[in-house]
């Protein structure tokens, strides 16, 4: 294998390469930090122009853009609240807090470290352990995607700041939202309301887009102007990557990194999951959980380890099987067929030089992206110290002209405006964004999989039982209601105790 | 959540303009819209047919993906489209089963076809660690043992629903129908074993295939696969039935004459370029230019009625 390695780095003797790599690697960070643009835009916009390049150079360009954007995406997350991806969802829950709090710069600095740390991790479970994981992912069946998603759910308990009611209430809408459309099981149309637009569902990325940033906007432009004068002051000094704060949260950043290659690697899983089930993680194992969504440092680097660590379990199948992780990995698939590459394991036999130089590039791109952001995080900062009343408009209309940019209708631009305004009434009456796009995400892919699962197993309810890692998420589920509940309950009886005393 | 494709290309290959418009026909640029997410094999096609029918056509395309609903948006969108030839799409039998299954709006008819640009066959497989080593074998099982063979397409409603279940009427056997969401989703579930056999486009099975994890039992197409000649047809196999899925150019119903020759002459060459051709051969599928007229009418109108009748039933 390593011999494959030397050998396919002989293609990078090339300086082009590099150029093609870079060049990639900004766009993503363009892409991803902007609201309304994701990463699979970027690749999707990039796709035609490597047609015309070496496969290697190409693939190169595109890994760039997919981890640029991904990594970007904390950039808006942690300095305005608004998600530049689907998969910096999970980042708003700390790294927001902790730039409201007076440290913008540290929020970014940590976000870029764990980011590095996530990438990296994901490159060497991709370079040495593809075979392994893609062989573990096959064994998902409908039953395990039903459980997975089911446990995913139970997260809804730590993402909900006050209320676990609330955050019950909004994960119910979440589900209900995500089951607006076709059911792919018979093809009957279901809650469109007879709107035509809405047979496809609701789009997914112009939903997010108005919950955090267009209902963020009308907050901060309803809310009083005398924290105006404070916003114009941003200290920029303290942004700088964070290397010695993060590597010491080293339970966090390993398990969350690993967390977000496995995830990543479960096709249809995708890296939205892959950060909340990192971020529930580090709470649980967290010694001050109660610290998690005031501005926590662990609740930072578990999700953008998390995310970047999910690019790297992504390619896994998309190379080793042919099946694609996420969309953005379906786009590199299509690049790569472009060059009459057909992914799977014939490709790392027949096409090593290819199949070894995409990993090495992937490794490039991690570190193009690092590097950049190193460069680049005093200058994000200083976005902060834009005007609002100059900033947010710029935002208004970025996040328009990209819902509009992702069907080319004005569907998803209506889309984002009525879920901007459902998302500003959710805040208003301490409900938060995140439990419904935690239920948007996972609940078509437990409600299409569980019946699915039953069509094949013929309505057999054990078969959730005696398959291990079905069983072993339906554990996982029952644990995480019941412990916090059991836990609650120790407590009223110490207080009551207490009390009689 | 997944298939937010951007129409931002369209930004970018607009300003990259430069054509030189000769005829009346084609003035300013064209949209061709995809109505799926990129990556996918229309995808693929329309950005491999990009480049040869701009230099034909004189005129800069815009591929737009407008993914959701199974194709219905994308064709939708065409549908009520202006037909004045700025607007096409590349349809497929998906058109004919969504008309059927009563989800779309628009009919067959709504669109005019502009040509084929190629056929790819469907193709019945099974895991390769199952006990079944020929088609025969299979259907002995299913029709032995009614509805517990599980049989995996991509989704509900859609083509290789449709060509699934004229298969099973038309050879009489009962099968567990497992629809998946989309066809990589069914090709994972049937390497991973989840389900027995599975039936999708050679190009969609191709990973499956190679990997050796899927073996192809029957093809549903005229000719035998050039990849897999071991492979029998069905209409060897004694069943009269020969279904093939296809890629065009449509556009809105009403375009004028000169548009469909402008499309005729550019579609043509096209399909005789080299690259293109190699292109489509990578994907498992094969060059078939059939110009617009009254043969490819018929054969649209053919391939119609047997989808939408089948998907009727479904409902």
């Amino acid at each position: 294998m390593f011999a494959h390695f030397a050998e396919a780095a002989t293609l990078f003797a090339n300086g082009y390469i590099f150029l093609a790599i870079a060049a990639g690697t900004v766009l993503g960070l363009i892409f991803g930090s902007l609201p309304g643009l994701t990463a699979t835009m970027g690749i999707a916009l990039l796709l035609p122009l490597t047609f015309g390049m070496e496969p290697v150079t190409g693939m190169g360009m595109l890994l760039g853009v997919y981890c640029g954007a991904i990594s970007g995406g904390s950039i808006p997350a942690a300095l305005l609240n608004i998600p530049g991806t689907p998969s910096s969802v999970a980042t708003t829950l700390d790294a927001f807090p902790m730039a409201r709090n007076g440290e913008p710069g540290r929020a970014l600095g940590l976000c870029i470290v764990a980011s590095m740390i996530g990438g990296m991790i994901s490159v060497l479970i991709f370079a040495f352990m593809s075979p392994l994981i893609a062989e573990a992912a096959l064994r998902f069946s409908a039953i395990e995607y039903a459980t997975l998603g089911l446990f995913g759910l139970t997260i809804i308990a730590s993402v909900s700041d006050k209320s676990l009611i609330k955050g019950i209430v909004a994960g119910l809408i979440g589900v209900l939202i995500s089951l607006i459309g076709i059911d792919s099981l018979t093809g009957v149309v279901r809650l469109t309301a007879g709107i035509p637009a809405l047979v496809g569902g609701v789009d997914f990325m112009a939903a997010l887009i108005g919950l955090f940033a267009l209902s963020q906007i009308i907050t901060d432009t309803t809310t009083s102007r005398a924290d105006q004068a404070s916003e114009g002051r941003v200290r920029v000094n303290n942004a700088y990557p964070r290397f010695r704060e993060t590597f010491r949260r080293w339970k966090i950043w390993s398990s969350s990194s690993l967390i977000g290659s496995l995830v990543g690697a479960i096709p249809g899983a995708g890296g939205s999951i892959a950060s909340f089930l990192a971020y529930d993680q580090a709470k649980r194992i967290s010694r001050t959980p109660e610290q998690f969504g005031k501005g926590h440092d662990e609740g930072v680097i578990a999700c953008e380890s998390a995310n970047n660590g999910m690019t790297g379990g992504a390619l896994i199948p998309m190379m080793t099987l042919g099946i694609p992780g996420d969309a953005s990995a379906a786009i590199l698939m299509g690049g790569l067929l472009i060059h009459g590459l057909q992914p799977g394991p014939m490709l790392f036999d027949e096409q090593a030089n290819i199949a070894y130089g995409i990993i090495i590039a992937f490794l490039v791109a991690n570190v193009f992206m690092f590097s950049f952001q190193s460069v680049g995080i005093k200058l994000f900062v200083r976005v902060l110290q834009i005007p609002r009343t100059y900033l947010l408009p710029f935002i208004m209309v970025m996040c328009i002209l990209g819902a509009y940019g992702i069907t080319g209708s004005l569907t998803s631009a209506w889309v984002l405006l009525i879920f901007g305004i459902f998302g500003y009434f959710l805040n208003r009456h301490g409900f938060s964004a995140a439990p419904v796009v935690l239920g948007m995400i996972l609940g078509y892919m437990v409600e299409s999989n569980f019946r699915r699962g039953m069509t094949m197993h013929d309505g057999d309810w054990s078969i959730f039982f005696t398959r291990p890692i079905s069983l072993t998420f339906v554990l996982l589920s029952v644990l995480a209601i019941a412990l916090p509940l059991y836990r609650q309950w120790r407590n009223r009886r110490k207080q009551d105790e207490y009390a009689n005393q | 959540m997944t298939h937010n494709i951007t129409k931002l290309s369209v930004l970018l290959a607009g300003v990259m303009a430069a054509g030189i418009a000769a005829a009346d026909y084609p003035t300013k640029t064209i949209t061709m819209v995809i109505p799926y997410g990129a990556g996918g094999g229309t995808d693929v096609l329309a950005r491999t047919l990009q480049p040869a029918l701009e230099e034909a056509l004189g005129q800069t395309i815009v591929v737009s993906n407008v993914p959701g609903g199974g194709g219905i948006l994308g064709f939708t969108q065409v549908a009520n489209a202006k037909p004045d030839g700025y607007t096409v799409t590349i349809p497929n039998n998906v058109i004919f089963a969504t008309e059927g299954m009563g989800n779309a709006t628009y009919t067959y008819s709504d669109f005019d076809y502009l040509g084929n640009v190629m056929s790819e066959d469907y193709v019945v497989a099974v895991r390769a660690d199952g006990p079944w080593d020929s088609w025969e074998a299979l259907v002995d099982d299913m029709q032995a043992n009614p509805g517990t063979v599980s049989f995996g397409f991509s989704g509900a409603g859609g083509s290789t629903h449709v060509a699934s279940e004229i298969l099973a009427d038309m050879v009489g056997y009962r099968a567990r129908q497992i629809p998946h969401d989309g066809s990589s989703d069914a090709v994972a579930a049937a390497m991973g074993g989840h389900i027995d056999a599975l039936m999708l486009n050679l190009a969609d099975l191709a990973s499956g295939l190679r990997s050796g994890r899927l073996i192809p039992l029957v093809s549903l197409g005229d000719d035998r696969l050039e990849d897999y000649p071991d492979v029998p047809t069905l209409s060897e196999l004694g069943h009269e039935l020969s279904l093939t899925n296809w890629r065009g150019i449509a556009a809105p119903a009403g375009v004028d004459a000169e548009v469909k020759a402008a499309w005729a002459a550019a579609l043509e060459a096209a399909t005789s370029d080299a690259k293109v051709q190699e292109a489509i051969a990578n994907q498992g599928a094969e060059v078939d230019y059939m110009a617009p007229g009254e043969t490819l009418d018929a054969r649209m109108a053919e391939l119609a009625e047997s989808f939408i009748r089948t998907a009727q039933r479904l409902k």
